[in-house]
């Protein structure tokens, strides 16, 4: 599998833009790190974390990998399960997301969803029809090779940074990181500019899935924790049954087959008369 | 001999297995079938209002307690108690004469609450659970009328008292006469008859009551000025045949079940 701790190396850099980051051996003990054993993400596998946002803003949200099968193109696949809340056992998740993902050897690849679950705070959870899991899909690409344009655009275009102003990315030596899930070996990886630490990672081997044992932003101080976790997930998204209407994209022009479409009429922008 | 106890023997065997069965069946019916509560306040006693209510098109329990507790302390209990157990929570209102403490569990598709008042003294809380996910069927309430110049509207429906009862609440532009004539009205027009009419002086206004009745179903209406212009229109539907309005399920159904069967007779004597 390839270790999602290197993934989110790999983004940190990214955002700390491509060609101005200088990478002074982080990668290598992260890889050190991982290169004593990291565990591939398999049935069973869930973790918690502890999202703080600042004042009384902390929610907990849950990964679970909690079956098997294939999909409908006959790969392999994975249930996860996604669940997001205001208390750590999730006894009543505010958002529940199911999907069926595609895993290539020991890697799970979240962009190949071919069935989706989505339960809200007051509704039922419902999957989606194909059309509307299309949509959605076809949707997230586009946003992200949107994103991807524009962030290319604007950093061509950016002025060069000042001097000692490039971030840098540094880690630490292996070390035992004490979170609310117990202590945890863990490498640290930070990303500075100047003396200010923008952002500081904990990356370890022994938490499934993603690897991740803390994110702090010192700035704002924001946080992500490891809260909880384990190896034996099981279901826990209340099923609709296999009749039960599904999330279906509507047409406006099936809908309201008389609606006039074109341009707005002149009268409905002109200001209030007054008396 | 030996064939009877062997059959006997057999028979108990049978017997056992289908007790056990049964008790298995049951046992596993149980959770399904298990009664959700309204939220409790310890050492108070809940009185529960009608049984399972259709209010604005949802479904609710609902019951009621006093004690003698400051409300801030009822209120942080509720709080307390459904954050410690995980479930989301809000507490809203001033703690001093009104409070509202609602949490969600939406593994089940429910809602707890309980709102909180001052009364006498006391603090009267209203414990609710509200079904977040199943509705019921829409139906129009019979013999509920919904008149024209309508601002506001509230429905109320019990899903299983004996007979069954309906109420609305209207909030109708116009005097009270004028309201009154066109509620009478509409009632003539869905086959009512006027059973009786009073009117009293509560508090400086006039209330008017007025009962009517169809075979085997009965509508009270309440009406009263609100202001100028503006009348407040309450009203039950019962089905019941008796003078009190008390709900006779066994009278109302024999009741219809004959009012069919006549109706069904006329008919097929019209077709011949």
């Amino acid at each position: 599998m390839r270790p999602w701790g290197l993934v989110l190396v790999g983004a940190l850099l990214l955002t700390a833009s491509p060609a101005r980051a200088q990478e002074n051996g982080s990668t290598r003990s992260v890889l050190t790190h991982f290169s004593k054993g990291v565990r591939s993400a398999r049935n069973g596998d869930w973790v918690t974390y502890r999202f703080d946002g600042g004042g009384m803003r902390v929610y907990y949200w849950r990964m679970a990998v909690v079956g098997e099968e294939k999909d409908k193109q006959g790969r392999d696949a994975v249930w996860v399960e996604m669940e997001a809340g205001t208390h750590p056992a999730m006894k009543s998740p505010l958002m529940q997301i199911r999907m069926l993902v595609a895993r290539e050897g020991d890697q799970i690849r979240y962009d190949a969803i071919s069935r989706l679950y989505v339960g809200g705070p007051f509704d039922r959870p419902q999957e989606f029809s194909d059309e509307a899991l299309e949509h959605v899909l076809k949707q997230m690409n586009q946003e992200a090779l949107d994103d991807a344009k524009e962030n290319a655009a604007e950093a061509a275009k950016a002025p060069p940074l000042p001097a000692g102003m490039k971030p840098v990315v540094r880690s630490g030596k292996e070390t035992r990181l004490m979170t609310l899930a117990g202590t945890v070996t863990a490498v640290q990886v930070e990303l500075v500019v100047k003396r200010t630490v923008i952002k500081r990672m904990w990356l370890s081997r022994e938490i499934p899935l993603l690897q991740m044992a803390k994110v702090e932003i010192p700035g704002i101080a924001h946080s992500m924790e490891v809260a909880e976790y384990g190896i034996d997930a099981k279901p826990r998204m209340l099923m609709p049954a296999p009749n039960a209407p599904k999330v279906r994209l509507e047409y406006a022009d099936r809908v309201f087959p008389d609606l006039p479409i074109g341009e707005p009429a002149e009268e409905s922008e002109a200001p209030e008369k007054q008396p | 001999m030996t064939s009877r106890t062997t059959r006997s023997a057999a028979c108990r065997r049978s017997s056992r297995a289908l007790a056990g069965l049964l008790l298995l069946t049951l046992l596993v019916a149980m959770p399904s079938a298990a009664e959700q509560e309204v939220p409790t306040y310890p050492g108070t006693i809940h009185t529960r209002i009608g049984s399972d209510l259709v209010i604005g098109g949802e479904y609710y329990r609902l019951a009621y307690f006093t004690t003698d507790d400051p409300m801030k302390k009822v209120a942080a209990y509720f709080a307390q108690k459904w954050r410690d157990e995980g479930y989301p929570t809000v507490v809203e209102g001033d703690l001093k004469e009104e409070a509202v403490v609602s949490a969600l569990f939406t593994r089940e598709g429910l809602q707890r609450g309980v709102v909180l008042r001052i009364h006498q003294g006391k603090t009267v809380g209203f414990t609710a659970l509200r079904d977040l996910w199943t509705r019921p069927p829409k139906s129009a309430p019979k013999g509920l009328v919904k008149l024209e110049g309508t601002v506001y509207t509230q429905d109320l429906a019990t899903r299983d008292d004996p007979g069954g009862s309906q109420n609305r609440t209207s909030l109708v532009s116009g005097d009270l006469s004028d309201v009154q004539q066109r509620v009478s009205a509409e009632l003539a027009r869905q086959g009512f008859e006027p059973v009786r009419h009073t009117a009293t002086k509560l508090g400086g206004t006039t209330q008017v009551t007025m009962e009517h009745a169809r075979k085997g179903e009965q509508v009270m209406t309440t009406l009263s000025a609100v202001d100028e212009g503006m009348t407040a229109v309450v009203q039950t539907w019962v089905g019941s045949d008796r003078l009190d309005a008390v709900p006779n399920d066994e009278a109302v159904r024999k009741s219809r079940e004959e009012w069919e069967r006549e109706k069904k007779g006329k008919g097929e004597g019209k077709g011949r």
